[in-house]
């Protein structure tokens, strides 16, 4: 499945990495840590997980099984509350 | 022609208008009748500066008593609504405040806000709506209000957010008798230019301590009135008591949320950036407008998580008898930052 940032959320950024985001359509905030906020990041862009993680191994001093585990759990997250919408994958 | 309706003129009751600064800006209050112009005054007296006539205003109020309020628009988004009474509709830049006896429309564009109300309309609705005006005016401005007290201390200012009934002014008012100078006990509004570090600038002035204050400070009893609508708390206007403590603005250092927690003594401990943040935006009026100017809302209070330390303060019953105490505490957040708590924990015996 391929994400992409729901247009309805409004990033803010925050000390120490960290990052706010806004469902403006439920008026519900959520906030990310350092790495929830790198995961976030990434899906600026429509990805996978698998993408993601590549990514986040790459930047992280981290192995792949926890870059992986760590993508899903926030990809899981916020896609169930909608601030991630799955996509179609870019035609080409 | 001319010469009847200047005779007539003197029937009528007509009130001059009032000039405030609030914040970086100009309004001009008008009235149309004389129990409007003493609801305007109220509100004058407690949200803002008194200014001159020289300038163009920012923001222009008018208020008018009415036979029959407006009629409501249709089709227009209900943005929220302010307990069961009070309803708030959009259109692009107008906005209209319907109450049961109170009416506000509000432009957004032009900085304007009409509000009819009916003879008959409660002292508290009708400068609920002012205040509601003013506040929805000073948004496009870059004025976001907060609900905190806001003092200073020395060259920093501390913002003691949280919402009511946590002990804000008590607080507030113990800070100042400490030394502190203060811009509100209840409402500041941010203001975060380009380039620049998020000020706060006093809003509300009057304080509203609890009622039984005064059996701790009677010197609170002569500048106290009670407040319209409860009997729990006073309206205090401590400039009156402390004259050279008033402060117009200040550039937040300090962030304290505080809690009550019936201890005997108070503590603080550093709060994480995230859960500030969503402190802060509780705290946020009209946020849930969700417009153009929701971004820099949101930056303006990601700015002021920035540039300053964040403490909870885990307010015990010392603060309420010993005013030092508080501002033992946060002049040590602010000079030396917070350890994972303190004062730190005592040693098990």
């Amino acid at each position: 499945v391929i994400y992409l940032q729901s247009q309805t959320v409004l990033t803010t950024p925050l000390p120490d990495d960290e990052v706010a985001l806004l469902d403006t359509v439920t008026q519900r905030y959520y906030t990310l840590n350092e790495t929830g906020a790198a995961i976030w990041d990434l899906f600026a862009e429509p990805r996978s997980a698998a993408s993601a993680a590549a990514m986040l191994e790459e930047a992280y001093d981290v192995d792949a099984a926890t870059a992986r585990a760590s993508v899903q759990q926030v990809v899981d997250d916020l896609a169930r509350d909608g601030l991630l919408t799955a996509v179609e994958p870019a035609a080409g | 022609m001319q010469a009847s309706l200047r005779f007539r003129r003197p029937l009528l009751f007509v009130p001059a208008p009032l000039f405030l600064r609030v914040g970086p800006l100009r309004a001009r209050l008008t009235a149309a009748d004389a129990s409007s112009h003493e609801a305007l005054q109220d509100v004058a007296d407690a949200f803002g500066l008194p200014d001159d006539a020289t300038s163009a205003p920012d923001l222009q109020l008018g208020i008018r008593r009415a036979e029959s309020l407006p009629a409501l628009p249709a089709g227009w988004d209900e943005v929220t609504r302010y307990g069961p009474e009070v309803r708030l509709l959009r259109q692009g830049d107008l906005i209209v405040v319907a109450g049961l006896d109170v009416r506000s429309t509000v432009n957004l564009a032009a900085g304007t806000a009409e509000i009819a109300a009916v003879p008959e309309a409660r002292d508290g609705s009708v400068e609920g709506h002012l205040v509601v005006c003013l506040t929805l005016l000073l948004r496009p401005a870059g004025l976001y209000p907060l609900h905190a007290a806001g003092l200073h201390a020395g060259d920093d200012g501390v913002l003691l957010v949280g919402p009511s009934d946590v002990g804000k002014s008590t607080l507030a008012y113990n800070l100042v008798r400490a030394g502190w100078s203060f811009l509100s006990d209840d409402t500041v509004l941010l203001h975060h230019p380009a380039g620049g570090p998020v000020d706060a600038f006093a809003f509300r002035r009057r304080f509203a301590l609890d009622a039984d204050a005064g059996d701790r400070r009677p010197e609170l009893a002569a500048q106290a009135r009670p407040l319209p609508g409860t009997e729990a708390k006073w309206s205090v206007g401590v400039e009156a008591l402390y004259p050279d403590r008033l402060a117009a603005q200040a550039t937040p250092a300090l962030l304290v949320f505080p809690e009550l927690t019936g201890e005997s003594a108070s503590r603080v401990e550093p709060l994480a950036a995230g859960d500030a943040f969503v402190r802060l935006a509780a705290q946020s009026a009209l946020r849930e407008l969700a417009d153009a100017h929701t971004r820099a809302h949101h930056e303006a209070l990601g700015a002021l998580l920035a540039q300053c330390r964040r403490v909870r303060l885990l307010a015990g019953l010392d603060l309420l008898d010993a005013p030092e105490r508080a501002a033992d505490l946060l002049n040590r957040a602010l000079r030396d930052g917070v350890p994972s708590r303190y004062p730190p924990a005592a040693p098990r015996s």
